[in-house]
C-alpha cells in the first residue's frame, strides 16, 4: 500500500508545482510550498510506512484552492487536490494492512490502487466538464447548490448511522461449541484441561 | 480511522472548498470540491454494500501445557459462511509473555464462498497462564475501498509451567507422619528398610530377620529392627511478597524460586508424600496437600499463574494462616526473610509444632555477577555473606533446617551442601 501511497504524493506535489510553472507567474509561491509539503510528507511515509496525518491533506487541498483561485485552469489544482486525498486515504489503509503479509496483501493494494486511480480520474473528468459548461456562479445557484450539499451530506451521514447501527467496528466470531467451553470450565489443575480446541 | 470518520473528512473537505469557492466565487474553485464528494459518495456506497460475514475462528495449540520458553505451534484457521468471496486481513494477538519464534500470525487474502484459511505459527512463552482470545483485523470492500474493523473473538489457554530439576531425596524429619507407607524415616521400629537397631527375639518375630552374626557373637538370637518409613504432609511456601524479589539482569529471582519449589514438591511426590503449596504474597493461592502426578500438575500450574505481589494484606510474613497446614506436619519455606520479624517466623513455627525447613534463596553471587570491576564489591558481599551467617546459623540453632541456596548454582547442589553439613555436625 505504500508505494499506492506514494506514488499519489508524488502526483500532487508535482501537478501544484507544474501549475505554478504553467500559470503561476503572480503567485508562485504556492507551487513552491506544495511541493516542498510533499517532499516532507513522502519522507515521512517513506520511512514511517504509515504516516498519514490529515493536516498534509488539509495543506495540500488548501495550496490547491489558492492556486486554482489565482486562474489558469482546473485541471492540474484538482489532479492535486484528489490525489493529495487519496495519498492520505492510502496512508490510513496501509495502517490496516500488513505490509510483510506477502500474497493477500498486494492482491488487496492492487484493488485498491485501481480504484483509486479510477475515482481520481473521474473526480478530474467531472471537474474539468463543469469548468467546460462554464457554470455561471449567481448567488441564487450558489445557494442553491450549499442546500443541496447540505442535504446530501445529512443523508449520506443518515444512510450511513442505519447502516451500521452505533459505532463502526463490528465484533463477531466463534465462542466454540458447548462442549468446547466446558473443557474450558475444567479446573486448571486437571490435565486434560486444554484450553485449545483440536 | 474508521470510514465513517474518512467520509466525514473528505465531506468536511469538500465543504471548505465549496464554501471557499462560493466566498470567492470562483467556479474553478468550487470544481474542486466535486473529486471530494465523488470519492465521499464512493466511499459511502462502498461501505453499504460491504457485508460483514460470521467467521468461525479455530486456535490449537501444539502443546497447550508446555514447559517455560519452549515452542509451541498454533494454528490459525478462519472459515466465513458468506456466499460471496470476501477480502480480510486478520492478525491474531499474540499475549504479553509470548513471543514469536516463527511463522505468521495473521491471515491476509481473499476468501472464496465457504472457504477458509489456516496459517501456523510458533510461539514461546514465559512461565505464565495465557488465554489468548482476540484477533483483530479488517474486512475489505472486493475494490478495497470501504474496510471495516473486526474484531474475533476465541479463547485458547496455554499454561507454561516452570522447567525444574530432579531432586535426589531431600531429608527431612517431620514431627508427625500418617499411617501409610512412604519414604520418610520416623525414629520408630517397624517395616522399613534402613536399619534402626537390634534386639533380642521372642516369639512371633520373622525369622527372616534375624541377624545371624551378632546372633553367633552374643550366642542368643538377635533380631535386626528396621525404621518405619511413612508417607507425611509436606507444605511448601513461597513467599511471594514484592519486595522479596529481584531482576538481576535477565533474571527474575521469583521465576528460580518457582523452578526451585517444582523440584522440591516433585521430589517429595516422587516418594509418594503428599504435597500442598502456598503462595504467599498476592491472594491466598493454597493448593491442598495431595499426593500423585495429578498433585504436580496442580501445582506447576499454580507456579505458573503466581506472580509477585505488593499487597497490604499479605505485607508481614508472620500473617501466615498456619490453620492450613496440618499441626506437626513438614513446612518448606523458600523465603529470603528481608527483615528481623521475617526471621522471627520460622523460630513460631517450630514453637507451633512444625517442622521448618528453610530454603534461602541467597542473591549475592548472582548480584555480584551484574557487578564485576565495581568498588566494594568484594567488601560488600563479606558484609551481606557475614549478615547471611548470622541470621541462618541463629535459626539453625532454633532447629529450622537451613538450606541456602547460591542462586547461580542448582538447587541440587544447595541441597547436597545441607545435608552435607549437617551429617557432619551429627557425626
Amino acid at each position: 500500500m505504500r508505494p499506492v501511497a506514494l506514488s499519489f504524493i508524488t502526483l500532487s506535489g508535482l501537478a501544484l508545482f507544474g501549475q505554478t510553472l504553467l500559470h503561476g507567474e503572480s503567485e508562485p509561491v504556492f507551487g513552491i510550498v506544495g511541493l516542498a509539503l510533499a517532499a516532507a510528507w513522502l519522507l515521512l511515509t517513506w520511512k514511517r510506512g504509515k504516516a498519514g496525518p490529515s493536516a498534509f491533506l488539509i495543506a495540500l487541498a488548501g495550496l490547491s484552492c489558492a492556486s486554482a483561485a489565482q486562474g489558469g485552469g482546473v485541471l492540474l489544482p484538482s489532479v492535486a487536490a484528489a490525489a493529495a486525498l487519496f495519498a492520505w486515504d492510502a496512508c490510513l489503509a496501509g495502517a490496516r494492512l500488513r505490509a510483510d503479509a506477502e500474497g493477500g496483501s498486494r492482491r488487496i493494494a492492487r484493488r485498491y490502487a485501481l480504484t483509486s486511480w479510477i475515482l481520481l480520474g473521474i473526480g478530474v473528468a467531472v471537474a474539468m466538464t463543469a469548468q467546460w459548461i462554464e457554470l455561471r456562479l449567481s448567488y441564487g445557484l450558489a445557494i442553491g447548490m450549499a442546500l443541496a450539499l447540505l442535504l446530501g451530506w445529512l443523508i449520506a451521514v443518515r444512510l450511513l448511522g442505519a447502516s451500521r447501527g452505533r459505532g463502526d467496528d463490528v465484533k463477531t466470531g466463534d465462542e466454540g461449541s458447548d462442549q468446547e467451553q466446558a473443557g474450558r470450565r475444567k479446573s486448571p489443575g486437571s490435565p486434560s484441561h486444554t484450553g485449545s480446541i483440536e | 480511522m474508521s470510514t465513517r470518520r474518512r467520509i466525514l473528512t473528505a465531506t468536511l473537505l469538500a465543504a471548505g472548498i465549496a464554501l471557499f469557492g462560493l466566498f470567492t466565487r470562483q467556479g474553478s474553485v468550487l470544481a474542486l470540491a466535486i473529486p471530494f464528494v465523488i470519492y465521499a459518495m464512493a466511499l459511502l456506497l462502498s461501505d453499504l454494500m460491504l457485508k460483514t460475514p460470521t467467521f468461525r475462528v479455530l486456535r490449537a495449540f501444539s502443546d497447550p501445557r508446555t514447559h517455560e520458553n519452549e515452542e509451541v505451534e498454533v494454528t490459525l484457521s478462519i472459515a466465513h459462511d458468506d456466499p460471496q468471496p470476501v477480502l480480510v486481513s486478520l492478525e491474531d494477538v499474540v499475549c504479553d509473555g509470548m513471543r514469536l519464534i516463527d511463522g505468521e500470525p495473521w491471515i491476509v487474502r481473499e476468501l472464496a464462498p465457504g472457504e477458509g484459511a489456516t496459517t501456523t505459527y510458533s510461539i514461546a512463552a514465559t512461565r505464565g497462564q495465557y488465554e489468548q482470545r482476540h484477533l483483530v483485523g479488517a474486512v475489505w470492500a472486493r475494490m478495497g475501498l470501504a474496510i471495516r474493523d473486526i474484531q474475533l473473538r476465541h479463547d485458547s489457554q496455554l499454561a507454561s509451567v516452570p522447567h525444574y530439576e530432579t531432586l535426589q531425596e531431600i531429608e527431612i524429619r517431620p514431627k508427625r507422619t500418617h499411617a501409610f507407607a512412604g519414604a520418610i524415616r520416623t525414629d520408630r521400629a517397624g517395616s522399613g528398610l534402613e536399619i534402626l537397631g537390634c534386639r533380642e527375639y521372642v516369639l512371633g518375630d520373622d525369622i527372616r530377620k534375624i541377624n545371624w552374626r551378632a546372633s553367633a557373637r552374643r550366642e542368643e538370637l538377635i533380631v535386626n529392627l528396621f525404621e518405619q518409613e511413612k508417607m507425611t504432609d509436606v507444605n511448601i511456601i513461597i513467599d511471594a511478597r514484592a519486595n522479596m524479589h529481584q531482576q538481576i539482569g535477565s533474571e527474575k529471582t521469583f521465576d528460580l524460586v518457582a523452578r526451585g519449589a517444582a523440584g522440591v514438591a516433585s521430589a517429595f511426590l516422587r516418594q509418594g508424600d503428599r504435597v500442598g503449596l502456598l503462595i504467599y504474597g498476592d491472594t491466598l493461592n493454597w493448593t491442598y496437600p495431595a499426593a500423585g502426578r495429578l498433585q504436580m500438575e496442580s501445582i506447576l500450574h499454580s507456579l505458573a499463574q503466581a506472580r509477585p505481589s505488593s499487597r497490604e494484606a499479605f505485607g508481614r510474613l508472620r500473617f501466615i494462616p498456619t490453620q492450613l497446614f496440618a499441626t506437626g506436619s513438614q513446612l518448606i519455606i523458600f523465603s529470603t526473610l528481608g527483615s528481623e520479624e521475617d526471621v522471627a517466623v520460622p523460630e513460631e513455627l517450630m514453637a507451633r509444632g512444625y517442622s521448618v525447613l528453610l530454603v534461602h534463596p541467597d542473591t549475592v553471587e548472582l548480584e555480584l555477577t551484574q557487578a564485576v570491576g565495581k568498588p566494594f564489591s568484594q567488601l560488600a558481599r563479606r558484609v551481606l555473606n557475614l549478615h547471611n551467617q548470622v541470621v541462618l546459623s541463629r535459626l539453625s540453632r532454633a532447629g529450622v533446617g537451613v538450606v541456602n541456596w547460591d542462586l547461580t548454582e542448582p538447587l541440587a547442589v544447595a541441597f547436597h551442601n545441607a545435608q552435607t553439613e549437617t551429617r557432619g555436625v551429627r557425626r
